[in-house]
């Protein structure tokens, strides 16, 4: 039993680290201008005098370690290819999951951003309040996925 | 005439943590994660009004934190040979300076990682000693990283970049999860027996 954890362990850093400079590399960009393609319109849509599409890049980095957990996990189905099917497509849901709440965190930052970028609460803009609580939310919401679609394999790691 | 056997220390169930199968929580995910996210939206919320109504004395104690933070960094450079200083939240060496934000400290971390202790169902007593638990492990477990990075950029700042980005994006989630996951089964789900009399 001691074993499995140890090697739920190994492959979580593994995958991370390989995860991690896959998606330095390769990736962030080409994900940077998809997100921008559809924040962009959405956000001029209820905001039609946006000046600035903002995009922070520290955003996107969930989704390695999201891939990292979610391959760690040993397959809790007895058949091997009925499985792994399973996994492939609860990863799929769970990467088009986090696209989706990207979409949806940036499009609302950028219209407080757009709209609301004079006003202040004392000293502080008010923009850094909606952005602050996106930027810890967006570090919770990989792991919420993950326990919402593997929670057969979490739990087998549990026991 | 029934014989008292000797139980040994291997085979005492006193030893032997009980678990149901897997954890009960997370067979009802959904209602664990409506639990989670409205706990750390709680908490964050907390804070953010803290920063609203008493800014000065919120920047203080982030700035404390950060300073102590700045201050180990700097005497762990010292201890590997590499000369700095720590001045408030800023280290100096030869080659590079640093700032310790609040990301750099485990705020954020510690945060999420007490909210997902309270939404779990189990006693309070198992909850308070998971938070009082990671409030300090993840402070340690911090500075361990800033260290390490300092070290890193001491060398290259290219490595110190990529290493950067790793260890406060991709490594922050991961402790996250063992962190609580190492919690719920060792400490939330952990069970005693009562002894059988041995002889």
């Amino acid at each position: 039993m001691r074993n499995e954890k140890l090697l739920f362990l190994g492959k979580l850093v593994a995958f991370s680290l390989v995860g991690f400079y896959i998606w330095e590399k390769y990736l962030t960009g080409f994900y940077g201008e998809i997100l921008k393609g559809v924040v962009k319109p959405v956000t001029l849509f209820f905001s039609s005098g946006a000046q600035k599409i903002f995009l922070w890049e520290h955003f996107y980095y969930v989704f390695p370690p999201f891939v990292a957990l979610a391959l760690a996990l040993r397959l809790a189905l007895p058949a091997f290819g009925e499985a792994l099917f399973s996994k492939s497509l609860r990863l799929t849901l769970g990467l088009a999951g986090l696209f989706l709440w990207h979409i949806v965190l940036l499009v609302l930052l950028n219209l407080v951003f757009n709209n609301l970028s004079t006003a202040t609460i004392g000293k502080i803009q008010l923009a850094f309040f909606p952005y602050a609580f996106g930027s810890v939310l967006n570090m919770a919401v990989p792991v919420v996925i993950w326990i919402i679609l593997f929670k057969k394999e979490v739990q087998v790691l549990l026991s | 005439m029934a014989k008292l056997q000797k139980i040994s220390s291997e085979d005492s169930p006193a030893s032997k943590p009980i678990h149901p199968a897997g954890s009960s929580a997370l067979a009802r995910p959904l209602r664990f994660c409506a639990f989670f996210l409205l706990a750390l939206t709680v908490a964050l919320g907390l804070y953010l009004l803290a920063i609203a109504l008493w800014e000065p004395k919120v920047s203080w104690l982030v700035t404390g934190l950060s300073g102590s933070v700045a201050q180990v960094v700097s005497l762990c450079l010292n201890l590997v040979g590499t000369p700095s200083s720590a001045q408030g939240p800023y280290i100096s060496t030869d080659r590079l300076q640093l700032e310790i934000v609040l990301e750099c400290t485990g705020f954020y971390e510690s945060l999420i990682l007490m909210a997902a202790v309270v939404a779990y169902p189990c006693p309070w007593k198992r909850k308070l000693l998971g938070l009082f638990l990671f409030i300090g492990l993840i402070y340690v477990i911090n500075l361990v990283r800033m260290a390490g990075l300092a070290v890193i950029g001491q060398y290259s700042m290219q490595l110190f970049n990529l290493a950067h980005v790793f260890v406060v994006r991709i490594s922050s989630i991961l402790i996250i999860v063992i962190l609580w996951l190492w919690w719920i089964k060792s400490i939330a789900l952990h069970e005693k027996r009562e002894t059988p009399l041995s002889g």
